[in-house]
This record gives C-alpha cells, sequence and structure tokens, in this order.
C-alpha cells in the first residue's frame, strides 16, 4: 500500500515536474534566442 | 456549472486565436512542398520539445489514463501508462538519429519502407500506419465532443465541426510550419494549465489526504503496487504504446524539423520526461473517481469528467474546457499534416513525375478529406478503445521489422513481411477483442489460448522480432543501406538530381539482393 505520505510526493512531485518543464521551455526561449514568441 | 454557451464561446475563441497565429506564421514561409510536408531543419530545440510533447499529449489523456486508473488496475497501471508512454520518445533518440543519418533528405516512414524492402511491404506498412494515425485522429475528436458534452452539454456535431474547420485552416494553408508554431505556443499554454488545473482540482477535492483516505477506504487495492491487474496493464500498455507510436509519420516529421541531430536527441529526451507526470497527473483522477464511487456504473473511460463534475468551482473546469482544445488542436493539426504528407512524399512514386505545384494542391486537398471523414467520426461519439487497441496490435507486430531495416541490410522484403504476419497472427490469438470473432470459426476454438492484452501484445512482438532476426540470418542476401540516401531525395523542383547507387537499379529494387 502507497503510504500517504508517498502518494503526496508522487502527486505534488509530478505537479512541480510539469511547472519545470515549463520554465525550462521558457528559459531556453528567452536565453536562446529562438522564442517563437519573437515572431509575434 | 459552464454554460453551453460559455463552453462554445472559449472553444470559439481559443480555436480562433490559434488558426490566426498559424495563418500569420506561415504566410511566406512555405515556399515549397518540402516546406509543407517536412520542414527540415528548421525547428529549435525548444520548439521542438515543444511540439513532441504537443503533437502527442492529446484529448486522449483526459480519457484514457483515467480509465486505466479506475477500472484497469489503479496506481500501479497509471504509472505504467505514465512511463510506458515516455519509452518510444526515448527510442526515438537512437532511431531517430539513425534515420537522420541513413536517410537524410527523406519526409515519411512509407518512402523508407518502400526503398528498403519494396511494394508488398510498403502497403502491409501503409495501411498500419494509416489506420494507426486515423484512428488517433478520430479519437482525439471523439474525446473532446465528448469531453464538452460531458462539461456543458454542447451537441458532439457543433465540437467536431468547430474544431475541424478551424484546424484545418491553418493546417491546409501552413502546413507543418504553422502545427510547429501553434504547437509551441499551445505548449507554454498547456502546461501551467495542466499544473495549475490539476493542483486547484485536487485541493477541491480535499488533498492528497483526503483523496489517499477515501481510496483506501473503499478501494484500497488501487494503491497497492503489488496489484497485479495494474502491473499487467502497465506492462502491455507499454508494448502497445511502444509500437503504434514508433510507426506515427507525425513524429518522423519532427526527427527530420529538428535544426540538427543533438538538438532532436535532446528534445525527444526531455518529452518523455515530461509525459510521465502528464499521464500521471491525469490517471490519478481515475483512482480518485474509484475511490469517490463514481465508477460503479461502468462509465470508468469518462471517470476525470466525473469527478469534474463532482466539486469542481466553475474556474477549474473552465481551464480544463481550455486545456482540452489545446490538447486536441494540437494534436489534430499534427495528424491532419501526418497523414496528408505520407501520401505527398509516396506521389512522385506513383505519378509520373508530378511537377511542385500537383504537389502542394495535393497536400492540401488530402488534409481536407481527412479533415472531413476525422470530423465526421468525431460526431458520431463511437467508442474507440476497441480500434485503438487493434490499431496498436498491428504496429506491435510490425516495428521490429520495420525498424531493423535500419540497421541490419540482411533482412528481405519476404522475411520481414512474414515475420510481421506471423507475429500479428500470434497476436491475434491472444487478443481479447476478437475472441467472439475467432470462437465463431469451425476447429479455432479447441485450439485457442484463453484471451488476454498482455499475451497478446507480447506474443506479437516476441515472435515477430525473433523471427526477423532468424530471417536476417538465414539469407546470405545484403541490401546496401546506403542505398537509402541516393534513392530518397528532396521533393523541391530545384534539387539536384543525385546519381542512382551502382547496387540498385535506380527505380528502389534491391537488385544487391537479387544479384546474389
Amino acid at each position: 500500500m502507497v503510504s500517504s505520505f508517498l502518494f503526496a510526493v508522487l502527486v505534488w512531485g509530478a505537479v512541480a515536474l510539469v511547472l519545470g518543464v515549463f520554465l525550462y521551455e521558457i528559459y531556453v526561449f528567452v536565453y536562446g534566442g529562438t522564442s517563437p514568441l519573437n515572431a509575434i | 456549472v459552464v454554460t453551453t454557451a460559455l463552453a462554445l464561446g472559449t472553444t470559439i475563441g481559443t480555436l480562433a486565436v490559434f488558426s490566426a497565429l498559424g495563418l500569420w506564421y506561415s504566410r511566406g514561409r512555405i515556399t515549397s512542398i518540402e516546406d509543407f510536408i517536412t520542414a527540415r531543419n528548421s525547428t529549435s530545440g525548444g520548439m521542438t520539445t515543444a511540439t513532441l510533447i504537443a503533437s502527442g499529449m492529446g484529448a486522449w489523456i483526459l480519457l484514457s489514463p483515467a480509465e486505466a486508473g479506475a477500472a484497469s488496475g489503479g496506481l500501479p497501471a497509471v504509472i505504467g501508462y505514465a512511463l510506458g508512454s515516455a519509452v518510444p520518445l526515448l527510442l526515438f533518440i537512437s532511431v531517430g538519429t539513425r534515420v537522420r543519418a541513413l536517410i537524410p533528405e527523406g519526409h515519411s516512414l512509407t518512402e523508407y519502407v518502400l526503398v528498403r524492402y519494396g511494394s508488398r511491404m510498403y502497403a502491409y506498412v501503409l495501411l498500419v500506419t494509416m489506420f494507426y494515425m486515423f484512428i488517433f485522429l478520430a479519437s482525439e475528436m471523439t474525446g473532446i465532443t465528448l469531453a464538452l458534452e460531458l462539461i456543458a452539454g454542447v451537441p458532439t456535431w457543433q465540437t467536431a465541426a468547430l474544431i475541424g474547420t478551424f484546424v484545418l485552416v491553418y493546417t491546409a494553408y501552413g502546413g507543418l510550419v504553422a502545427s510547429i508554431f501553434t504547437d509551441t505556443i499551445q505548449v507554454l499554454l498547456i502546461l501551467p494549465l495542466l499544473a495549475v488545473g490539476f493542483a486547484g482540482a485536487v485541493v477541491s477535492l480535499g488533498g492528497t489526504d483526503s483523496i489517499h483516505r477515501t481510496v483506501v477506504s473503499t478501494h484500497p487495492q488501487l494503491l497497492d503496487p503489488g496489484y497485479l491487474p495494474g502491473l499487467e496493464f502497465g506492462v502491455y500498455i507499454v508494448f502497445a504504446v511502444m509500437g503504434a507510436n514508433l510507426m506515427n509519420q507525425g513524429q518522423w516529421q519532427r526527427v527530420y524539423a529538428a535544426s540538427d541531430t543533438p538538438t532532436m536527441r535532446r528534445a525527444f529526451a526531455i518529452a518523455a520526461i515530461t509525459v510521465v507526470p502528464m499521464i500521471f497527473l491525469a490517471g490519478l483522477f481515475g483512482v480518485a473517481a474509484a475511490g469517490l464511487g463514481l465508477t460503479e456504473e461502468g462509465n470508468a473511460s469518462i471517470a476525470f469528467f466525473l469527478v469534474l463534475n463532482q466539486a469542481f468551482p466553475e474556474w477549474i473546469t473552465l481551464l480544463i474546457v481550455l486545456l482540452a482544445v489545446l490538447l486536441v488542436m494540437s494534436t489534430a493539426d499534427t495528424m491532419f499534416n501526418a497523414l496528408a504528407s505520407i501520401v505527398t512524399a509516396d506521389l512522385p512514386r506513383l505519378l509520373d513525375d508530378p511537377n511542385e505545384r500537383t504537389l502542394a494542391r495535393s497536400a492540401r486537398a488530402l488534409t481536407i478529406v481527412v479533415a472531413i471523414a476525422a470530423v465526421w467520426i468525431g460526431a458520431q461519439g463511437y467508442s474507440v478503445l476497441t480500434l485503438f487497441l487493434t490499431a496498436d496490435l498491428l504496429a506491435a507486430a510490425t516495428f521490429i521489422p520495420f525498424l531493423y531495416g535500419l540497421y541490419s541490410g540482411g533482412l528481405t522484403e519476404t522475411g520481414a513481411l512474414v515475420s510481421s504476419v506471423l507475429g500479428l497472427a500470434v497476436g491475434v490469438a491472444f487478443f481479447p477483442i476478437l475472441q467472439g470473432v475467432l470462437l465463431a470459426v469451425p476447429g479455432l476454438p479447441a485450439i485457442l489460448p484463453a484471451p488476454s492484452f498482455l499475451r497478446s501484445f507480447l506474443g506479437a512482438i516476441v515472435v515477430s522480432g525473433g523471427l526477423t532476426v532468424v530471417a536476417s540470418r538465414a539469407t546470405s542476401t545484403h541490401f546496401d543501406l546506403d542505398t537509402l540516401q541516393w534513392e530518397i531525395c528532396s521533393l523541391d523542383d530545384s534539387a539536384p538530381d543525385r546519381e542512382p547507387s551502382a547496387v540498385t537499379d535506380g527505380a528502389g529494387r534491391n537488385t544487391a539482393e537479387e544479384r546474389q
């Protein structure tokens, strides 16, 4: 049985990972100078 | 409760904004048929990562993972689904590198099969890949129509017609360039929407402790990492997803679209990491739905929306509507263009030397045909899970012989075809969905094994893979893999003609094989 603590870690860890990738994408676009937003 | 007018308004607004962006960005950027279907070496690392995430993660993530969590085995099934979805993306790091090195001017997986193996294997792979991609597209349209009907009572035909029309407009005009650009913007919205929307939903359900307590009190097995049905599902879904994704033309297009090979490799790796938490979070709602007793009536396929309708405030529901529309747009445009491109790339071999204008018109006409068919199927509200698993089985039996030809010159067309068909036969024998049909055939009931999805997919892969290795070693013939880069060239009128390889007859035939 997955404990309550591990369950919370899995859920909030997944949320954090999704947000982390989002921030990484923003970082790549801003500092890499390849943002698609530059075209807008 | 979100009203029909509000949901429709949000949908139309989102569709209109992204269609305008797609049209605007691709204006002046589509100068050849190559741009329309390949966008070769044009996409930065960030954009390639984004388009891989967006094109793979469609509205299906709001349906299938939750269903797996509720009905197929709880947490282990969800974790298996999440990790399994990352496997093909990780495999593409190696396969994509090989494809770019071996066929630098390629466009589609079927043109590779035609040159590498011949017309019989080509016809078989064309059937498998077109079937899979069309089912994928149909499931997306069905998923979004179902979602908006459940959330806000929007008639299915209205949703299907709106999404199909708007996506068609910018995809038919801007092709892959428009698809990749809109995918990128969409991912920049999808990721925070998914994180905030799902986190808000967890809080609305009382937090993780409350969800955990509820599930433990009603369905404790769903939180057991060793729960056998969940583990079994988690294993067979890996095999089911793997073959189908490796034969997805949308992924092959993005292998070529990346600016260079290191960029492509990094993008596939990051996309693989990203899809794991996305599917895990979506699947969690199935576990929660089962824990709350919402899936007792056999409606696990809509578990996510059952939880959504239960107790969520309007703003979360509206975020999910927006998320669903973005998810389906980013996948539908990929499939529209992938299906059109696969035929367009083969037209030069089927027609008598068509010019670039003819190819461009054909690609756009094919996009329209695909869109109309997808809208029609989406409006019907069919359950596509059965077709999806059937398409997955076809791909599972085919992808090893299909890919083996990239790495070895020893496998002949007959060897690849026989390996695939026998692998498929074994898979079908175990396939639960076709048991009813097979049992009606005289003589078969006595020899048919017990149905099992795990054995079906595993059998198809092991048999086709094993026979592929045996077939490639049993023959002394050899196909020169360098032939691929000479036979598969740019579709541009301006591209220089290449000299055919010394070991081919210039028509994609394996003369080296025949000589020996």
